[in-house]
Order: structure tokens, then sequence, then C-alpha cells
């Protein structure tokens, strides 16, 4: 599955490296100063790449913990996000990494503990409410998880911060969002439940998944996932987002509904969210030069707010994300309570 | 168009077995030799960095984009005489330097990979893990001004050893004349394995998106920058118009759209025309009206149409 194996000179004797590599078993290892010596060079074609990554270990050594964007959030307003890895096996078209990176190589960076520390630390500088932790933005959360073995070892973290919580009486206990769209769920299913940990599913009709999710599980193994996770007790969260505009839209996404909720016990569902389309322009434009050739990009498109780096985004016209957006919540809505649901919208807009 | 395959070497011994084996014939040109058959190039540079930069510099801005670049030559490595390495760490040699490059490796390969250190002297100090040459960090640096990175890459024959140095004890001149034959004689066994990854990495070069072709008629297609040409020809567009002109164009193409009007080609290959028929827009009429007019008709019946998605899965 993965060929080559870069390796940052740092990490060469670091444990998890020997056991990733035991797993892995590469056919060629090379010695690299610095991860961005060959992730970072901007002559290098995504789309290329993606017929054939190589895996690059790394120690990251700053920003493990970062604020999420305003619009990110499932109820809390204290949110954060962390990437252990970057870049996913999976080929998505409308992925932003796609856009944001030049190299499709997959980056593990193996100093977990940093990244509990920094979450630690961030605990330290919060208000009463809990927080949430948002996993699998740069990556997938679960799907090189039988390499990486990082999610379990995040969920013994977020485990003892409930242990903790529970024990100093204060409910201040982390939450984790675990997003994903793998069905490499086996180590989820081998351990207890969390109740402050939601395994979040990324769902899109089996049409799309089928033209535009490229090499992921299709809908119908997501939902038997979805459905053995919830059995075995854990918190699931369903994901619509983004949502893909089509000329039968309304058909292939109420279809969708219906199959994703018949197999769920609705009332147990943690939390919904959606929201359709949107990427950085400057994203945007790198994406539609790999990829001419894609239909989803040949639709008319607009500028939408300022992100939260200032970037321009674009995403559908105003009354099109509009009437998506009206039409799946209330279809969403014939299944579920409002309050499990929540919008990711562009305010700036006003499209709710 | 086919990718283009380029070959940079420094001698015209590493290059016998190359112009024989793809029958490549001398084309006139000034600075530096190249030679060429349908879509394979190979250009003899010299010794060296700045050759080796100039030669690939020189090739490349006369080809299209879209194609890929190898170095091919020798090297001395403690290794046996004659072995093949695929260069997967390129370095400049200089120890003050830290620029390596990595040239990306996509698919999977058939000979081994090592650091190849491109050097400024012949150098003895010979190790088992680094291959020393005198060119592939300059061609390979050169190259990706050109070409995407997956597609330069860097092959090297080992020419001399521990055992067959290449300068005496002392560093005091050569110790054994490297002839011409006995250059050509390394690469000449390697060819199938040098061919067979050239194929690989054009194979490569080949999946990068081809140019759009718009619907013309239900059973002719068009490549969408020919009749963005022919429309530039005929009326005045402005900067943002072509923009605009091609985008929808695009759009046509990748939607599968039928043009909103009849269009009939016509002319040569090469050099065509086409007539226009059922549109309200005016395209022979160079008034500035006529192109706002084309691209409103064009995006007017484009607007609603989104991709659609297969309903039963």
């Amino acid at each position: 599955m993965i060929d080559t194996v870069y390796i940052e000179q740092e990490v060469r004797s670091h444990t998890r490296v020997k056991q990733i590599l035991d797993r892995v078993k590469p056919t060629e290892v090379i010695d690299i100063e610095r991860y961005g010596e060959v992730f970072n060079p901007k002559s290098q074609n995504f789309r290329l790449q993606k017929q054939n990554p190589a895996l690059i270990l790394a120690s990251k050594h700053k920003n493990f913990v970062l604020p999420a964007p305003p619009d990110y959030t499932i109820g809390s307003e204290t949110n954060y996000y962390f990437s252990h890895m970057l870049n996913c096996i999976y080929d998505c078209r409308y992925c932003f990494l796609q856009g944001m990176y030049s190299s499709a190589n997959y980056v593990v960076f193996v100093n977990y503990e940093d990244f509990f520390d920094s979450i630690n630390r961030s605990l330290q500088e919060l208000p009463a409410e809990p927080a949430w932790f948002f996993s699998g933005y740069d990556c997938d959360s679960m799907a090189l998880e039988p390499v990486t073995g990082f999610m379990d070892a995040c969920l013994d973290f977020f485990e003892s911060k409930g242990l903790e919580s529970r024990n100093l009486g204060s409910g201040k206990a982390p939450h984790l969002e675990i997003r994903t769209k793998s069905t490499q769920i086996r180590s989820l299913l081998k351990r207890k439940p969390l109740d402050n940990a939601v395994v979040a599913y990324s769902l899109s009709p089996g049409g799309i998944v089928e033209a535009i999710e490229h090499k992921t599980p299709s809908l119908q193994k997501r939902i038997d996932a979805l459905a053995q996770l919830q059995e075995a007790g854990w918190p699931i969260g369903l994901r619509f987002d983004p949502l893909i505009a089509a000329d039968n839209f309304e058909s292939i996404y109420k279809r969708m509904f219906e199959q994703v909720f018949d197999k769920l016990d609705c009332a147990k569902i943690h939390s919904v969210s959606l929201g359709t389309f949107r990427l950085p322009k400057s994203f945007h434009r790198t994406i539609t030069k790999l990829y001419p050739d894609e239909p989803m990009f040949a639709v008319p498109l607009q500028n939408h707010s300022r992100g939260p780096d200032s970037s321009t985004m674009i995403g559908y016209t105003q009354s099109l994300e509009h009437n998506m957006m009206e039409f799946c919540k209330n279809e969403i809505l014939k299944h579920i309570d409002a309050t499990q649901l929540f919008a990711c919208v562009d305010t700036s807009t006003g499209v709710t | 168009v086919n990718p283009h395959l380029l070959f940079v070497v420094a001698l015209a011994a590493e290059a016998r077995p190359l112009l024989t084996h793809y029958g490549l014939k001398r084309v006139n040109d000034a600075g530096f030799s190249i030679y060429a058959k349908g879509s394979t190039y190979l250009v003899i540079s010299g010794i060296g960095k700045i050759n080796a930069a100039a030669a690939t510099a020189h090739a490349l801005s006369r080809l299209p984009h879209n194609g890929c670049a190898i170095n091919i030559g020798i090297a001395g490595s403690d290794s046996p005489l004659g072995t093949l390495f695929r260069a997967n760490r390129i370095t400049d040699g200089n120890p003050a330097s830290q620029q390596a490059l990595y040239p990306p490796q996509i698919f999977q390969q058939h000979f081994p990979g090592r650091t190849v250190s491109s050097v400024d002297q012949p150098e003895t100090n010979y190790t088992e893990t680094e291959v020393f040459d005198m060119e592939a960090h300059a061609f390979c640096t050169t190259a990706r001004r050109y070409l995407t990175a997956e597609c330069v890459q860097s092959l090297k024959v080992i020419s001399d050893n521990p055992q067959t140095p290449l300068l005496q004890e002392n560093n005091e001149g050569p110790s054994f004349k490297l002839s011409k034959q006995f250059v050509t004689d390394l690469i000449e066994p390697h060819l199938p394995e040098i061919s067979r990854y050239a194929s690989e990495l054009v194979g490569l070069a080949s999946t990068l998106p081809a140019k759009c072709q718009v619907q013309l008629s239900p059973d002719t297609d068009i490549a969408s920058s020919e009749l963005i040409e022919y429309f530039i020809q005929k009326m005045h567009f402005t900067d943002s118009q072509e923009k605009l002109l091609e985008n929808i164009l695009n759009r046509y193409a990748v939607l599968k759209r039928p043009l909103p009007f009849s269009i009939e080609k016509r002319g040569n290959i090469g050099d065509p025309d086409f007539v226009l028929s059922n549109t309200s827009a005016k395209p022979l009429d160079n008034s500035p009206g006529s192109a706002s007019g084309l691209l409103k008709e064009l995006q007017k019946h484009l607007d609603n149409h989104y991709p659609s998605y297969m309903a039963n899965q």
C-alpha cells in the first residue's frame, strides 16, 4: 500500500517509527532532515502524487492545537482542532487539502504525547464550559489508524481527562470529535465507549460518493459502521458537509436521509451538522487547475465572505445555498429534534 | 499531444546507446547538440553543473510543459561497476548547503535508489550509501522550473569505485582512462530497464489532464482552446471577457452540454474556420457589444445546469 517512507533524522529511533515501519513494510526508506524538504517544494503535482503517496514520519514542534473556525461548532463556543497527520488516504474532489498542499504524501507526526500536553495546557486556560477538540481536520481521523494507532492513544488521554473531571466534580471534561469516513472501527469497538467522545461520519449520497469521494467506503458501509458504533454505545454524529449541488439534488439527498435515519436510533444521535460546498478562493484556483475536467467545479460559484485567515471564500450562489440548506434542514427535521441539528453557515451571505 | 521525453546526458559516449535505441537524429540547433525522433529528445550537456543547467533549460524551453526529463550518466560509488541506481535524494555536494532535492517516487521501482551528490570535482572518497556525479542537482533544479517534480528523475551507472578509482592515490592524475567505449559499454546493458522506466514516466505524465473538448454537434468535439482562438480572431474581447469565455467554454466541455447555437467546423486541420447559425450574437461583427452578447448567450444556457449523480446507490 505504501512503497516509500521518508523519516526525519530526529525521530529515526522513535519506538513508534519502528512500529509503523513493521506495519507498513515499505520497499524504500529515505532519511531526511525535516519533512518540509519533501512536502513543501512548490514544483510538485498533487494529482500525480495521489497515484501512490509516500509516508513521511516526522516530529511536530509547534501549533499542536489551534482554535477552530467560528462556524465549526456543534454547540460549544470553545472549539479547537488538531491534526496528527497531514493529508488523507481518500481522494475527495472537494477536499481543501488538494489546494492547501503541493504534495499528496502523508505526513504523520509521531510525537503524540506533545499533542496531549498541548491540549492539557489549553484546558488550563479555558473557562468553565467544556471545550470541544476536533480531530480529522487536515486528515481523516481513523483511515490510517491500523498503521498509526493515534486515535487509540488519543482516546486513552480523553478517557483519563473524563475520569479526572468526574473525580473533581468539575464538569469540565474536554470533548473529542473523531471526524471520519473510515470503516476501520475495530479499535473503537474493542474499547469501552466514552461519553466525552463522538464518532462523527461525513456522509454524502451514494452517487456522489461514487463520483467524487474516490477511494472512500460506500455510503452503505459508513451507515453500517455508524449502526455498529451506536449499538456498542458510542455517541455518534452525522456530518452532511459539504452538500454538493446537483441536477437531481432533492431526490438523491432525500433518499440518503432516509437510508441513514432508518438504520439508526435517531433519538440517540449526538448531533447532525450540515454545510454547503465552500473553499478558500486560492485553493479553488489550484484545485481546478489540477482537475479542470471535474464537473462539480463547472457550476456557477461566487465569492463569499472573508475566511478566518482573511482569504476570500468561494461557494454556490446565495439563492442556491439557501435552497439546498432549507431543503436538507426540512428533511432532516422529519427524523431528529431541532436541538440536535447544527448548520455551518457563511454568515456574511445571510444564508442560514 | 503526447508528453515529451527528454534525456539529458553529459557525454557523447553516454548518449550513443540511447541514440541508437530510440533512433534519434541530430536536429539543427545552436548551443547544444539536440537529437530527436517523434516526442523523444536528447541533449548532450557537457560535464558539470553549469553545462547541465544550461543544456536542460535550452532544451526544455523549446518543448511543451507537459512531459518528462531524465538525466542519465556515469557516477562513482562503493558499489560494483555497472550498477544502475535511481536518485532518491540529490544534494549539491557542498557540505555548507543543506538544500537536498527528493525526486518523488510514484511508481514501483525496479532498481535501487541512492543519494546522488553532485560534486564540482571528481570525488574518490567512495561510500556505499552515496553516488557521486557532477550534473544531477543542477539538472533537477533547472528541469523543475519547466516540469512537475514527479516527471524529473536521474539515473546513474557506476563507472568508478574503490577497486577502480578515477584518480590515483594522492589525487595525482587519472588512474585509468575512462574511454568512450568503456562508458558506452556501461550504459548499454541497462537500455531495457532505462527504456521501461522512461515509458512509465511518460505514462505518468500522460495522466495529467488534457485540454477540454467542447461538443460542436452530437458527434464532433473540438478543443475549447481552438474555439477560443477563433472567437478572439473574429471579435473584440477584453482581457476579462477572454478569461470568462475560456471559463464558460470549459464548463460546457466538462458538463458535456451542447453549445446553444449550431456551429460547423470547416477549413483545414490546424487552420479551421467555423460557421455559426441560430444565434442572436453576431460573432463576425467586430462591434464592442458582440463579445458580450455571445458571452451572455453562452452563460444563459448553462447557468441552471449542474452535474447529475446516480440515484440508486
